[in-house]
């Protein structure tokens, strides 16, 4: 069962071998793994059970039930927005569903040139098949294109560009649209319909409600953690202890990091937090002439991959996919406000949209303040931003491709609006400069990088920290760069990875 | 950095909030979660500008919402808010925009000094202006008026719960 802990009024004091901080997918998958090795396991879990019945489909409410800060999260500077999730199945349960590998360029990257030796394609080819196994991902064909989608398609089609069908990790899905606010068809295989239930029943105990804010370390090994437990309104009401032989970091990229950060754990390279990626995206819209009702329909079953290579060094980092948000996302992103707003607002149903994701080199950085509050700092460098450019501009061209009528731009100060791709130029005249585009990040990583070389990385590539024995991490923090594909496949398979040391030490 | 700016602009400006908390009526209906009556009279006043164009009801309903959105937020995004909509209030002297209260200012003045804001070379304005927009904009899109203006066919209904 998952225990609630806001009904738990005197606390919690348990003993295990194991304690995972966070539910996402890289400790769903950790508890998992762990349970069916026969490790003692409590999973704690700072945001709420919620489950098929509980997602309503209204967009303020499950922003405010699913995302971190009630989805007010953004870098300390405001600039870009960065959604992610809180509460039992972690981003999992809002996510979109796309499974994409981390390309073997990456991998190889990591292995060769960064000290992740045990990240190599090789060495996670059988862990990769496994997880997908387990989570039936399987390519999508042209009966999950909605309206959206296909006519992004379209325009890749008419361009000659790279482009193909995504793979999703849903089964029975309904092509409600919905997917960004949790499914109240169950129909996503993730942390919290697959791994958390098999978890539980291997005997794993978790607990929701449950925040950690201490690491407990005696002389330079991981002895369990601390916290506090949340009432429903997210307020501390009683203290949580747990005594482990070893625990498992899965709180996040930021959530990992901050704990990290905030327990004063030991930080030889100096790397803790600091080597923060994150994906940051913008967005394209184009109007066309019939209804698009871009939200109904199976999200992200396109994408282009002709801007996107993986070698270091790379010119062309930017990964093109159709994106659409309901009304709320698309009326905060939609600059400027009164009539001009509204009247750009009347022409939603018609519209699509596309976004730009930046396979970002500018690392940023998650820290704590003096009051405890976690602030991301990020900014893109003039490299990334020109790889932004590059990525509305080809965006731009593939709806004006498809046929649109108008294509826009969504810079604050005038939007761009083009009719003709011999306007495309504007795009690249405009750029991408700080403040001006509103920017969307929901692929934290980075920042607990994994390397055998403890000059380079806070973890080994076992997952453990070079500095706190038994300590280990299993979630996005571990990547040592960017990976330039969505990652939730890759933080499943990594902490599976890391689940075979954490039962040794355990 | 720039939310804890915020705060201290606004305690900057002194006594001036603390002494000019009077002459704001409170809203009928049910009390204010988290703001005070001048707080929700500042909100609605920037929810009136930004609402243009969609039904006038919705800056009300977005005011409302906003107050229960403020009120379940962590403490200190709580007085960040607050301190925002003081410095909205009482800045329009500040920004060039008349001696005036933001909140007796005309729709066409404080649209104005609202785009001062939007516009402004100060990362901190930007950043309020971001924010007041958030708030209000959630507040308003989660209102199927605001769905008609769009034509957002809104949810399906609920397999497990059927229709709301
Ligand atoms: C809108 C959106 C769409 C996405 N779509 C896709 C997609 O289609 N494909 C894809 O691959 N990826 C997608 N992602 C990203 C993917 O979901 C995440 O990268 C992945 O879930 C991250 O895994 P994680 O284990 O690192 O963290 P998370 O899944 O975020 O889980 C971390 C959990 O730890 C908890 N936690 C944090 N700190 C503490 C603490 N101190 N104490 C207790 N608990 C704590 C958090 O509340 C959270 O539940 C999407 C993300 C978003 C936001």
């Amino acid at each position: 069962m998952i225990v609630a802990g806001r009904t738990l009024r005197g606390g919690l004091d348990l003993r295990a071998d194991v304690v995972v901080v966070g539910t996402g997918a890289g400790g769903a998958m950790m508890l998992r793994e762990l349970a069916a090795r026969g490790v003692d396991v409590v999973g704690l879990e700072m945001g709420a059970h919620s489950t098929a019945v509980d997602f309503s489909m209204r967009e303020a409410d499950m922003l405010e039930l699913l995302m971190q800060e009630r989805g007010a999260r953004a870098t300390a500077d405001q600039q870009v927005r960065i959604v992610q999730g809180r509460g039992v199945g972690g981003s999992t349960v809002h996510n979109l569903c796309l499974c994409k590998r981390t390309p073997d360029e990456v991998l190889r990257h990591w292995a060769r040139d960064l000290g992740a030796a045990r990240l190599s394609p090789e060495s996670l080819a059988p862990d990769y098949a496994a997880t997908e196994a387990e989570l039936s991902v399987q390519k999508v064909d042209a009966g999950y294109l909605n309206e959206n989608n296909r006519l992004f398609k379209v325009g890749c089609d008419v361009l000659g560009y790279a482009s193909d069908y995504t793979s999703h990790n849903r089964v029975g899905c309904m092509k409600s649209g919905y997917c960004i606010m949790g499914c109240p068809f169950d129909g996503k295989q993730n942390a919290l319909k697959v791994l958390l239930p098999k978890a539980v029943a291997g005997g794993a105990r978790v607990y929701a409600d449950a925040r950690v804010e201490r690491v407990l370390t005696r002389r330079g090994r991981a002895v369990g953690v601390s916290g506090s437990l949340l009432d429903e309104a997210g307020r501390p009401f009683a203290p949580l202890r747990v005594r482990a032989g070893a625990v498992c970091l899965g709180g996040s990229a930021v959530g990992s990091a901050a704990l990290a950060i905030q327990s004063g754990l030991p930080d030889p390279s100096g790397r803790t937090g600091r080597n923060l990626f994150v994906h940051p995206a913008g967005a394209v819209a184009g109007v066309f002439d019939q209804p698009v009702d871009g939200w109904r329909g199976v999200p992200q079953t396109y994408e282009c991959t002709e801007f996107l290579e993986f070698h270091p060094g790379s010119e062309k980092r930017v990964w093109l996919v159709p994106v659409f948000a309901h009304p709320i996302a698309t009326a905060v992103m939609t600059p400027g406000f009164g009539e001009r707003h509204a009247a750009v607002m009347a022409k939603y149903r018609h519209m699509a949209a596309l976004t730009a994701v930046v396979h970002d080199e500018s690392p940023g950085r998650v820290r704590v303040t003096k009051a405890g509050r976690i602030q991301i700092d990020y900014a893109l460098s003039p490299a990334d931003q020109a790889q932004l450019t590059l990525g509305l501009r080809e965006g731009a061209r593939i709806l004006l491709a498809a046929g649109a009528r108008e294509v826009v731009v969504n810079y604050e100060n005038d939007p761009l609006t083009l009719t003709d791709p011999g306007q495309l130029g504007q795009v690249d005249a405009r750029g991408a400069p700080p403040y001006e585009l509103p920017l969307t990040a929901v692929h934290p990583m980075g920042t607990l990088p994994m390397s055998d070389d403890p000059r380079r990385g806070v973890v080994d590539s076992r997952g453990e920290h070079h500095a706190v024995k038994g300590l280990f991490v299993c979630d996005g923090s571990v990547f040592p760069t960017s990976i330039g594909v969505p990652p939730q496949i890759s933080i499943y398979t990594v902490s599976r990875h890391v689940a075979r040391f954490v039962a040794e030490a355990g | 950095m720039a939310r804890a700016g915020v705060a201290g602009v606004a305690l900057g400006l002194g006594g001036l909030t603390l002494h000019q908390s009077s002459g704001y009526a409170a809203p009928a209906g049910d009390a204010l979660r988290a703001l005070s009556p001048k707080e929700f009279a500042v909100l609605l006043a920037a929810g009136e500008v930004i609402l243009q164009g969609l039904d006038p009801e919705l800056a009300h309903e977005a005011a409302r919402w906003g107050d229960g959105y403020v009120a379940r937020q962590s403490s200190w995004l709580r007085r960040e808010v607050k301190a925002l909509l003081h410095l909205f209030e009482h800045a329009p002297p500040l920004l060039g925009a008349g001696w005036s209260r933001a909140t007796r200012l005309g729709l066409e003045a404080r649209s104005a000094y609202l785009e001062r804001w939007r516009a402004s070379e100060r990362a901190l304005l930007r950043q309020g202006y971001g924010g007041l927009k958030s708030i209000v904009f959630m507040g308003a899109y989660r209102d199927p008026r605001a769905w008609a203006h769009c034509s957002y066919g809104g949810p399906p209904e609920h397999p497990l719960r059927g229709p709301r």
